[in-house]
This record gives C-alpha cells, sequence and structure tokens, in this order.
C-alpha cells in the first residue's frame, strides 16, 4: 500500500520508493527499509523516521510504498 | 613586534541543517567572524578564525547546510563547490568538520560518507549527544572512531561542551584522510552507503525503541492540530504584535526624554540662531524622531529570534503551506516572507533553500509588501493620528495588525497572478520539511542577534539619517527669506520649492508639498519619513521649545493647507499609509534583488511596479473617499 493508504499512528516499513523526487526522500530518510510511523495524514502528511519528524506532500506520500511493520 | 600569527589551515563545517554547525562555529570563532562575499556567489558563506591550544591560528568556514552533496539547491551547490576548492579565491579545505546529530546518524552519516569519498580529511562532531542519550540511544564514539577511521568527538555545542576536544583533536599534523570502504566495484555508491551506515548503526548507535513519543510529538499535537494549531498561530502573531506595543512604551518614554532634555540643554548654551536650529530641530529633531522606535525593532527581532531557536518555525511553515498553495506558493517560502517582516534583505536571502526556480523568483518579488521593520517609525507617527490617541492601546495595536494583514493579502494575490504567469516548473518540486524537536531558545545566540541588529539600525541613524537630516534641515532652511512669517521661510527654502514642484503629483493622493517632499527623501530610506516631517513642520518660534514625538504628532495635527483646511485629515492619513504599505523605498533591496535573481531588469521592474502600485493605490483611496463622501 502507499503511505497514504497507510492508517494514522500503524509502525510501517517502506518497501519501494518510485518517482522522480526519490533521490531528495532517501536524503531526508526515507530509504528502502527504512522503519517510519505515520503520525498525521492529510494534504501534508507528518512521519516519525529515524528520530525525525518529517512532513512530506500528498503527491510525494503516494510514491512511497510501506507494509506493516512485523 | 612579532607579526600577527598566519593561518595555519582552513577548515569547512559542513552538516544537515538543524545540526547545529552554526552553534559550533559561533562557539569556535566567537566574535572573529565575518561574512564573506564571493564574487558571483550569492550564498553567505561565514568565515572566522580561532586559536588551537597548541597556539596554531586556523580558519573556519561555515557552509550552508545540505543534506547531500547532490547539488539540488543553490545552498548545496555552494557547499559542494567550496569543498572542491572553486569558491571565488578559496582554496580547498585542509580539513572538514562533519556535524552531525547524534540522534539520527542514519540519516546524517550520508553526508559524511560522501565527504570522506572526496578524498578530504575529515573528523565527526557527534552534536546534540545530550539529546540523543535522553532518548535513550547507546552511542559509541570509539566504535564509529575505529570502524570509519576518522576522529569522532561527542560534543554539545549549544553548552560549549567538547569544544575544547575538538579544538584539541586538530593538532599537526592533521589527521590524513580515511578511504571509503563500504564502496566496492559493481554496488552502488548510495546502496553502499546505506548498507554500511545501517550496520554501523547496529554496532555503535543503537535505539533503545524505534519510535518514541516525545513531549515534542505531544506539543505538536496541539502545535498542529488542524483547527487549535490555526488557534495557537493567530494567538500568537497577535501577541507579538501586542507585546510590541506595549513592552516599548517604556523604553521609548525614557528615549522621549533623554531627546527632550538634550535638546533643552543644547538650546539652553546657545543663543538663539542658525546653530542651536540645526542641532535641536535637525539633528536632535531629526535623528529621534527615528531612533525612538529602537526598543520596537528590538522587540521584533527579538521575537522572530525567539520562534525560531525554539523550533516553532517549522511548524508555522507546516500550517501555512495549505494557505501559501492558494498563493501559489509553498510552505517553504513561509519562513522567508516572515522574516521580511523584519527585514526584506535576509528575506530575499533565505529564498535560496526554495528548490523551484519560479516560486523563489515570485517569492522574492512579493517579499518587500511584507511590512518591514523600517515601516514601523512611519506607522506608527501615523496611526495615533489617525486614531486621535496615545500609544499602548489594543486599538493601535489591531489597526497596525489590518496593516500588516493588507500588506501580506496583498502580497499573496500579487504571488498567486505572478505564479500563474510564470507557468509550472520545468521539475516538479515537492513539500518536505523537516520539524526538529522543540527546545528551549538559545538565549546567547538570540541576544547576539538581535543586538547585532539593534547596532545596525543605531549605526545607520548615526551616520546615513544623520547626514540627510542635517541636509534636509539646510534644505528647508537656505536660502532664507527676509519675511518673518513662517509659511513664507519654508516656501522660500530649497525644500520648499521641491515641495512647490511635487504638490500636483501628489495633491490627488491627499498630500501637500511638504509631505510629498516627506516622502520623496525616505526613498533613502523609510525611516527619513519621521526626521523630514519632524523638520518640515517644525514651529520655529526661537523658543527653546522640546522636540518630542508628541509634539510633532501635534504640529501634524494642527497642521493645514494654505486655506485652512486640516492637512491631515483620517482620509489623508489613510492613503498615506496605504502608500507606505506599498511602495518599495529601500535601494539595498533593489540591489540585493538584483544580485540574487541575477537581473537588474527583474529588480527594476518590482521597483517601478510597487511605486506605481502604491501610487494608484494611494490615489484611489484618497479620491474614492472624497466620492464616498468622507
Amino acid at each position: 500500500m502507499t503511505l497514504n493508504q497507510a492508517g494514522v499512528g500503524c509502525d510501517l516499513q517502506v518497501e519501494v520508493l518510485s518517482g522522480s523526487a526519490c533521490e531528495r526522500l532517501r536524503e531526508l530518510g526515507f530509504c528502502e527499509q527504512s522503519q517510519v510511523r505515520k503520525l498525521a495524514g492529510g494534504r501534508n502528511l507528518i512521519c516519525s523516521v529515524c528520530g525525525t519528524r518529517l512532513a512530506i506532500s500528498r503527491e510525494l506520500a503516494e510514491h512511497v510504498l510501506v507494509k506493516a511493520a512485523g | 613586534m612579532p607579526s600577527p600569527p598566519e593561518v595555519a589551515a582552513t577548515l569547512a563545517l559542513i552538516g544537515n541543517p538543524n545540526a547545529g554547525k552554526t552553534t559550533l562555529f559561533n562557539a569556535l570563532t566567537g566574535s572573529n567572524q565575518r561574512v564573506g562575499n564571493y564574487s558571483g556567489v550569492t550564498v553567505e558563506v561565514k568565515s572566522g578564525t580561532f586559536f588551537t591550544p597548541h597556539g596554531r591560528k586556523l580558519r573556519v568556514l561555515d557552509l550552508p547546510g545540505c543534506y547531500s552533496l547532490r547539488a539540488g539547491s543553490l545552498d548545496e551547490q555552494v557547499a559542494v563547490d567550496a569543498l572542491a576548492g572553486r569558491l571565488p579565491g578559496e582554496a580547498a579545505p585542509d580539513l572538514v568538520v562533519c556535524v552531525v546529530d547524534a540522534s539520527n546518524l542514519e540519516r546524517h552519516l550520508q553526508l559524511a560518507l560522501q565527504v570522506v569519498e572526496l578524498g578530504l580529511p575529515c573528523v565527526l562532531a557527534l552534536n546534540m549527544i545530550d539529546v540523543a542519550e535522553r532518548s535513550g540511544l547507546r552511542l559509541d564514539p570509539a566504535k564509529l572512531a575505529s570502524e570509519l577511521g576518522i576522529p569522532v568527538l561527542p560534543m554539545q555545542a549549544s553548552a560549549g561542551k567538547g569544544v575544547i576536544e575538538l579544538k584539541q583533536a586538530l593538532r599537526f599534523p592533521l589527521p590524513h584522510a580515511a578511504s571509503a570502504t563500504w564502496l566496492t566495484a559493481g554496488v552502488e555508491p548510495e546502496a553502499a552507503r546505506r548498507a554500511y551506515i545501517s550496520r554501523l548503526c547496529e554496532l555503535a548507535a543503537r535505539r533503545s525503541a524505534v519510535h518514541q513519543w516525545t513531549l515534542s510529538d505531544r506539543a505538536d499535537g496541539l502545535m498542529l492540530h488542524p483547527l487549535w494549531g490555526w488557534v495557537c498561530f493567530l494567538m500568537i502573531l497577535l501577541a507579538v504584535f501586542w507585546s510590541i506595543f506595549s513592552f516599548a512604551r517604556i523604553p521609548m518614554g525614557w528615549i522621549e526624554m533623554a531627546q527632550g532634555a538634550l535638546g533643552g540643554w543644547v538650546s539652553s548654551l546657545l543663543a538663539n540662531g542658525d546653530l542651536r536650529s540645526l542641532l535641536v530641530d535637525g539633528v536632535i529633531g531629526g535623528v529621534g524622531g527615528v531612533v525612538m522606535f529602537l526598543p520596537q525593532i528590538v522587540l521584533l527581532f527579538g521575537f522572530i529570534g525567539v520562534l525560531e531557536s525554539t523550533g516553532y518555525m517549522t511548524r508555522a511553515a507546516f500550517l501555512m503551506d495549505g494557505v501559501m498553495a492558494r498563493a501559489g506558493l509553498s510552505g517553504k517560502a513561509f519562513l522567508p516572507l516572515f522574516s521580511s517582516y523584519a527585514c526584506a534583505i535576509p528575506g530575499v536571502m533565505a529564498t535560496r533553500t526554495i528548490h523551484s526556480a519560479k516560486e523563489r523568483l515570485v517569492t522574492i518579488f512579493v517579499a518587500p509588501w511584507m511590512s518591514c521593520s523600517a515601516r514601523l517609525p512611519v506607522y506608527l507617527l501615523i496611526v495615533p493620528l489617525l486614531l486621535h490617541e496615545n500609544e499602548g492601546s489594543w486599538k493601535q495595536a489591531l489597526v497596525l495588525f489590518c496593516i500588516y494583514a493588507v500588506g501580506t493579502l496583498s502580497a499573496f494575490v500579487a504571488a498567486r497572478v505572478l505564479r500563474g504567469r510564470l507557468g509550472p516548473d520545468t521539475s516538479a518540486s515537492h513539500f518536505m520539511l523537516e520539524m526538529p524537536p522543540y527546545r528551549m531558545p538559545q538565549w546567547s545566540y538570540i541576544l547576539r542577534h538581535v543586538l547585532e541588529r539593534a547596532w545596525a539600525f543605531v549605526r545607520n541613524a548615526g551616520t546615513l539619517i544623520l547626514g540627510l537630516s542635517v541636509l534636509l534641515w539646510a534644505l528647508s532652511t537656505y536660502p532664507k527669506s527676509a519675511s518673518g512669517d513662517e509659511a513664507d521661510k519654508l516656501a522660500h527654502s530649497a525644500m520648499g520649492r521641491m515641495g512647490g514642484v511635487l504638490e500636483p503629483l501628489v495633491k490627488p493622493l491627499g498630500f501637500d508639498g511638504r509631505t510629498g517632499t516627506a516622502v520623496l527623501t525616505s526613498f533613502s530610506a523609510r525611516e527619513v519619513f519621521n526626521a523630514s516631517m519632524a523638520i518640515l513642520f517644525r514651529v520655529r518660534d526661537g523658543g527653546d521649545k522640546k522636540v518630542t514625538r508628541g509634539m510633532l504628532r501635534e504640529q501634524l495635527a494642527a497642521a493645514t493647507w494654505p486655506d485652512g483646511r486640516p492637512l491631515f485629515t483620517p482620509l489623508s492619513l489613510l492613503s498615506l499609509l496605504v502608500f507606505y504599505i506599498y511602495a518599495l523605498q529601500c535601494l539595498p533591496t533593489v540591489a540585493v534583488v538584483a544580485r540574487e535573481c541575477a537581473s537588474w531588469r527583474w529588480a527594476l521592474g518590482q521597483f517601478i511596479f510597487m511605486t506605481g502600485f502604491a501610487w494608484f493605490a494611494s490615489l484611489l483611496v484618497y479620491q474614492g473617499g472624497r466620492l464616498l463622501g468622507f
């Protein structure tokens, strides 16, 4: 599922990053196999990655495929 | 006498934004720093010097914060160029200090590894270890150092801890460059780096829990709430405005008293005549009319500094993203625009973090309409006249808030129109924002910054404004007329004649020649308006009247047209306010815009558009109001 579709408060693991902005996403900490917790959804999402709080737009989140962390 | 010590080596500080680079830079160099002006480079690179415990003088460059050396934005490009020795007049640094946030090595180490790959000697400054340790992270700096092959120094730059150890690590000969052991043939460098960092963090930076719900997150639950977040935001803004008025009243009173006392003392020393008039009316009156607003400007800069330092600004940028989108901008444009409330020049420079070139241009174009602090003296002179009150009342704060709101809304509308005309970007850019945890404001940093700006303001008053006040006084006194009537004397002087020429141009706006002249002089610096008005409207009766702001307001309230009608009616005051909201009266801003946009056409276009718009808006307000019967 995409990051947008994931529920708020869920612990997720990043599977695939696609799209033209994936380089910047990786620089911010969204890499494959990163552990992400979605804190808020909406127009801009707030996620917790590697101890940092990151806000990314909905369009970007569409390109991030995640699965529920085991 | 021994010659001054030579610089033994040059260091560069590199790191992500928010890693504490500048804090470390300030801790190292203290006051021995200056902002670099490299031709062709518009980004600020600060450089400073310090001495190591071994007595060597080292030079250090504070490079702009960047997430990687891929160079996506201007800031990053400058950092890359500096490391490669491509900055004009700068060789490549002898050593690079990578400042990383110890709480977030997974991300920050990426940049450090890229620097090592460049073959430059490197030292890792593991900053903010206090926060990392508090959050349960188990760090092993020795292990990190042995794995990476470079010195690793834990520190807390904001408290000055670890800085001495860093200086000691910089003993000569400097550490060698490490080799990039993670790079292997056949594996993509980025993937290799990620795998290496992942392994390294397992070994030397284990987290107790992958995600934590911190106090900061709890605060964000409120501050970023779709409804309450906005309520908090507006309350904070209003509180800032109101505080600027009420707290500043006391020091302003002191400045006023001092000004009056000084004027009285000088008057008592000198005989009635030109010299006394020059000193009391020209110098003390003129410069005083500007300096008395120092408390408010200090408070404004102080509040902006506190909001930035606590980390709230990023939350505000997050909230504002939706609103900015309607103006064709993104949340990234919020900080530059908000900084423009203090001064458009740093605001324009802050647009470098905006990736989209077109959005950057638009932001730069509308930034001067966020009423800057130089307009405050003008607003604060006119608003009490408008309300027939002394300052401090909440009504004045409200009116001032409305003035700012009008400027801001116009800026957004203009941004939207302009963005539409510029068309879409060649490469799409997306909203991405890192929100650092809330922290206590760094008072020493804020204080230093505020004092710098206050000193710049006072120095400006003591030089440019003093010079202009003397010039204005001379122009309004000479040539002298034989007549004893005040109005005749003024009309006869050079300033009066200028006013006579200007009057037809500004009369439709509700201003007379004197006001028009004052407006013209304020194109050199907006605050000069107050000085000019003080000189042009003074009552020259030869007595030792104290020139105070209250006095100036009384003089303005009593001013009339030749036929006896009051000059400053509410409508003409409103028209004057509108003119100042919109006119671009700051030549340094025009120069900075030309530099940032690399185009004089854009800067001049902005100047002509804004000034013309101001004239028309003023005309509309005045004539429209007359038609409506005000």
